[in-house]
């Protein structure tokens, strides 16, 4: 699997009405595809700052990233349609019940097995039983498990969590965690996650940790 | 096909939510009422067509308040192919001592000389008679209501002065009725050889020559009636000019305003509505571009979702239009006799097409916030830029295109959108002002109400927007509940200012001494006489009416036939001058003319302009030189036109004379002998006269009614929507409040403060906007003076406000019982 995340010499701020926010400098490292990663630190650092920059959402103010997919450079753009996401916020469509929120990113790509495919990935999340709740009728980790399963169904490259873990207790967050890393080996999707949990990072092939000095890989 | 099944289940799933339904609602109500407006206005105007077409009984008609002199008259017979007579005048018809007036049109043999006439024998026959000519000699027909106001039947006499006629059949219609415009007046019809006509004058008799003409033989005949018979109005098939086209035009503009008010209000609630909206579309479409989906396609469903609703809102309004077509068509039936409702394909197409283009425009604004959506916001928090100032100036713009398409009265439209402009200007100033002053005031005094300014303080760009909207609102209903209330005053003023109970609409000089002499005979007091010549306005600065004026108006109506031109030396004690100078008994120059203020305006004259009269088939110049007004007090004749006695003496019209009466009870019964005698008195019991004013003032409160719930609908739309719109954000403060402990109580009463607050900067916006609107429409637009009642406004006003904050936090206390559980939920 040829897909790659390169960054070199990344540097970000903000600037507010009240002064220049300062993020980060200088800061090179690769996600390669097929692995997991993990980002940690203390808040404020800027791991979500640098998540959104490794998944092509914002532009660098300084350096460079280098998307690759299929051994081919391609744009943040075309790196988003081979992209998921998983949000502390879980962010499932309220108005949707539990498959219809796993089905959407493939009726979007206009698959019509685009219902039974979901099936299948409720029964792997085993909440084949909750097909047709809706959002508010689950459980934080229920939901962030529906937002998992949305986030691997159409079978991308990469997956980028934001603090999935963020929401939910210790026991909820493990099976959470243990799905994620599950799914990210069977697809070969890379697992890119951004976490507090030192328990979580500890599972992934690499760990990278921010901090406001610098960035320093520690597995 | 996914994509669109895609944008039919978010539909759906918003159709489901409040904010969802009230667009829909608010769409539904606004293309409702701008269809019918335009299917009714088509099937008018096809009945105008259709008429004209069919219906003129001939290809050219010429109309004139003189007869022709026989060489003229020779000379349009050889110009064309045929030519018929018709003679109209007012009349008495009397039977069994029962005296009415009636509209007699006196036919000669050849009319008509296209189409043909329907009657029948009984009254409301479904299925008449179709027939080619007039009555016979000897004979006469009535109109359905005149027969059934005499009571008479088949064979019966009908008396005429001292003649009698046999009633042979009740006239239904014929071809060139919609020539005498918009008359309720009671109709009969004779033939020219029964009825020496030279015997009877009076200042309202038309006379009508049909011609039929070649396409050639019209040119010529055209050229030669536009310089030679300047008093007579020539009408052909080919030109289009519908009698009664003028009066719909007139009422068109006043829907079209409408329409623009009901717009308006239509955008301030689909605003609100979409602020939730925008932020729920705003994280669906976040969420859809984290599948890897890119803006252009989400922005794409957007709009196909919108599209859908719009689809819907259209298919049932436009269902609901053609039932309200049905309704409104049946109640013009009396103005457009034989009037049908219709499909009009091509109408509706156009009308859809103008609403959808609106309606998208509404969208832009929001689709452009949508395209600045991130998928980082779904990571952290991202300032998306405001779109106030766009959505202001996008929604001005939107409806000033509707304005401009919908009204040809452009100084009408400017007028209304300057003050709906200078009211808003207002409302922000005071906004930004009141809130910046209450939250100074709070920092020396804390508790509930500064808490109160701070808070609205802080959300001001969105406080201000909920201002503005309940202002414009508020001002709309109160200027339109303004307009229609002192519009039927001025109406019930006009009738019941007529002293004595029987008008003497026209009486001719000679039979002047036979009227006094029966008023002493029984016991009658004649109140008022005053004389007139019967004059038609001609030119305008040498230029022919049309050319002058194009603006519609009904006194444009009125003075393309012949008005009544009265004279004084002095100003008459029932007026006053307003401008110019009137003249004196000295003067040699006779050709001054006063013209009545309110004509002045709707004819858009200017002292020094040159008035050319047709008097007695004479043409006269007079210089304007003075404008005057009705004074009450002095009797109720007043005249739009005066001249001084000095050119009477010059011109030497025919005289007549209009006046009012008092009858005991017992003059009454007399009454019938003396018009038998004399049927060229035009005389009107005032209880008539009521009842035609009624008549007319029953058809415009319907119309005022009708117009008046649409408004109330949309105001409360708005009201809904002002408070969905703004229910996530009073939630979130009243759980912050109470977790805080506050108690209930107190958060009611913040909520009340809060309405109280916007209320009044609403209601001050409001009358203030009310005012201005009245200040600059009422004389220029409708020639009414504008005479504020501040009481009205202001009680009004408190009326909308009470109610306004009485909905707000009984709306507010539902919502806080459940506000701490939505904060911890949220």
């Amino acid at each position: 699997m040829d897909h790659k995340i390169e960054l070199k010499d990344v540097g970000h701020y903000f600037d507010t009405p009240h002064g220049r926010i300062s993020l980060f400098d200088k800061l090179s490292l690769s996600f390669s595809g097929g692995s997991t990663h993990a980002i940690v630190g203390p808040s404020g650092v800027g791991k979500s700052s640098l998540l959104s920059l490794a998944a092509g959402l914002e532009l660098p103010r300084l350096g460079e990233i280098i998307f690759t997919c299929d051994g081919e450079q391609i744009s943040p753009v075309k790196l988003r349609q081979r992209s998921g996401f998983v949000f502390q916020q879980f962010h499932l469509m309220q108005e949707l019940d539990a498959i219809g929120n796993i089905a959407l990113p493939l009726r979007l790509n206009g698959n019509k097995q685009a219902y039974d495919i979901a099936r299948e990935w409720l029964k792997k999340i085993n909440l084949d039983d909750r097909a047709n709740h809706k959002p508010t009728q689950l459980s934080g980790g229920e939901q962030q498990r529906v937002a998992i399963a949305r986030a691997f169904v159409s079978n991308p490259a990469f997956i980028f969590a934001d603090e999935p873990t963020g929401n939910l207790d210790e026991a909820t967050s493990n099976n959470v965690a243990d799905l994620m890393f599950d799914f990210a080996k069977e697809t070969g999707s890379a697992l890119i996650i951004v976490t507090h949990s030192s328990a979580l990072a500890e599972r992934a092939d690499n760990c990278f940790a921010l901090s406001e000095a610098h960035l320093e890989k520690i597995k | 096909m996914s994509w669109i099944k895609l944008a039919l289940d978010n539909f759906i799933n918003d159709s489901k939510s409040s904010d969802g339904r009230l667009v829909i609602l608010t769409q539904i109500t606004l293309i409702l009422f701008l269809s019918t407006l335009s299917l009714t206005s088509a099937s008018v105007q096809q009945y105008l067509d259709g008429n004209l077409n069919n219906m003129l009984g001939a290809d050219i008609s010429v109309s004139g308040p003189r007869p022709l002199s026989n060489s003229d008259e020779k000379l349009l017979a050889d110009k064309a192919a045929r030519i018929a007579k018709v003679q109209l005048t007012p009349l008495a018809i009397s039977l069994r001592g029962e005296t009415i007036p009636v509209q007699l049109k006196i036919t000669d043999e050849n009319y008509p000389l296209q189409g043909s006439l329907k009657i029948g024998a009984t009254q409301n026959q479904t299925i008449q008679k179709t027939i080619e000519h007039g009555p016979p000699p000897g004979e006469i027909w009535l109109g359905p209501r005149a027969s059934s106001k005499i009571d008479a039947d088949i064979g019966d006499r009908i008396a005429i002065g001292e003649e009698t006629f046999r009633f042979s059949a009740i006239i239904y219609h014929e071809p060139d009725r919609l020539m005498e415009g918009h008359s309720v007046a009671m109709r009969a019809l004779i033939n020219g050889k029964s009825l020496s006509i030279e015997d009877i004058k009076s200042s309202k008799t038309l006379y009508r020559y049909l011609l039929t003409a070649t396409a050639g033989q019209q040119e010529n005949i055209e050229n030669w009636a536009s310089d030679n018979l300047n008093d007579f109005t020539l009408l052909t098939k080919a030109s289009g000019d519908h009698p009664l086209a003028l009066f719909w035009q007139r009422t068109e503009n006043f829907l079209g305003l409408a329409s623009v008010i009901l717009f308006f209000l239509a955008a301030i609630a689909i605003d609100m509505a979409n602020r939730r909206y925008l932020e729920r579309q705003k994280q669906r479409l976040a969420v859809y571009l984290s599948f890897g989906q890119s803006l252009a396609s989400c922005l794409r469903l957007s709009l196909l979702q919108w599209l859908l609703g719009f689809l819907l809102s259209f298919l049932i309004a436009i269902g609901l239009a053609y039932i309200a077509q049905y309704f409104l068509i049946a109640q013009l039936a009396e103005q457009f006799p034989g009037i049908t409702s219709g499909w009009h394909p091509a109408t509706i197409v156009k009308t859809a097409g103008l609403i959808f283009i609106l309606l998208l425009a509404f969208q832009i604004p929001m689709l452009w916030q949508l395209s600045r959506t991130s998928l980082v916001s779904l990571i952290r928090a991202v300032a998306y830029p405001s779109a106030h100032l766009l959505r202001l100036f996008w929604g001005f713009a939107s409806i000033s295109l509707l304005a401009a398409y919908y009204s040809d009265n452009f100084l009408l439209t400017g007028l209304t959108l300057g003050a709906l402009g200078a009211a808003l200007l207002l409302m922000a100033i005071l906004s930004w002002i009141v809130l910046t002053a209450g939250e100074l005031w709070g920092r020396k005094y804390p508790g509930l109400l500064s808490f109160n300014f701070f808070i609205m303080k802080q959300r001001i760009l969105s406080k201000s927007s909920q201002i503005l909207g309940l202002g414009l609102c508020s001002l709309l209903l109160l200027f339109t509940l303004m307009l229609m209330k002192d519009i039927g005053t001025t109406m019930e003023g006009y009738t019941r200012a007529n002293n004595g109970n029987l008008m003497v609409a026209e009486l001719q000089a000679q039979d002047k001494p036979v009227l006094e002499d029966w008023a002493r005979r029984n016991k009658s007091e004649i109140r008022q006489l005053r004389p007139y010549a019967a004059a038609k306005l001609s030119e305008i600065n040498g230029l022919s009416i049309d050319e002058a004026i194009s603006t519609p108006s009904d006194t444009l109506a009125t003075v393309k036939s012949s008005i009544r031109l009265n004279w004084s030396n002095t100003i008459p004690s029932n007026n006053q001058l307003v401008g110019g100078k009137w003249w004196s008994e000295k003067e040699a120059n006779w050709n001054q003319i006063s013209a009545e203020d309110e004509v002045m305006t709707d004819l858009g004259l200017n002292y020094g302009d040159q008035l050319t009269f047709v008097i007695d088939g004479k043409a006269t110049q007079f210089k304007l030189v003075a404008s005057h007004a009705f004074k009450p007090g002095g009797g109720s004749v007043t005249f739009w036109f005066q001249i001084p006695e000095r050119a009477i003496e010059a011109i030497k019209p025919e005289v007549f004379y209009m006046g009012s009466m008092e009858l005991p009870d017992a003059a009454w019964s007399e009454l019938g002998s003396l018009w038998q005698n004399h049927p060229s008195l035009s005389l009107v019991p005032l209880k008539e006269l009521t009842q035609r004013f009624d008549d007319t003032l029953a058809m415009i409160t319907k119309l005022v009614v009708g117009y008046a719930a649409m408004v109330l609908i949309m105001t409360a739309l708005v009201i809904a929507a002002s408070m969905k719109g703004f229910e996530a954000e009073d939630r979130q403060k009243n759980g912050l409040l109470m977790s805080m402990g506050v108690t209930k109580k107190s958060c009611v009463k913040l909520a009340l403060y809060d309405w109280l607050t916007v209320s009044l900067i609403a209601g001050i916006g409001a009358i203030s906007g009310t005012w201005l609107a009245g200040l600059l429409i009422y004389q220029s637009q409708f020639s009414m003076t504008y005479e504020p009642d501040p009481i009205w406004l202001v009680s009004t006003m408190l009326a909308i406000g009470v109610t306004v904050c009485g909905i707000g936090v009984i709306y507010s206390r539902n919502s806080l019982s459940t506000s701490i559980n939505n904060l911890l939920s949220d």
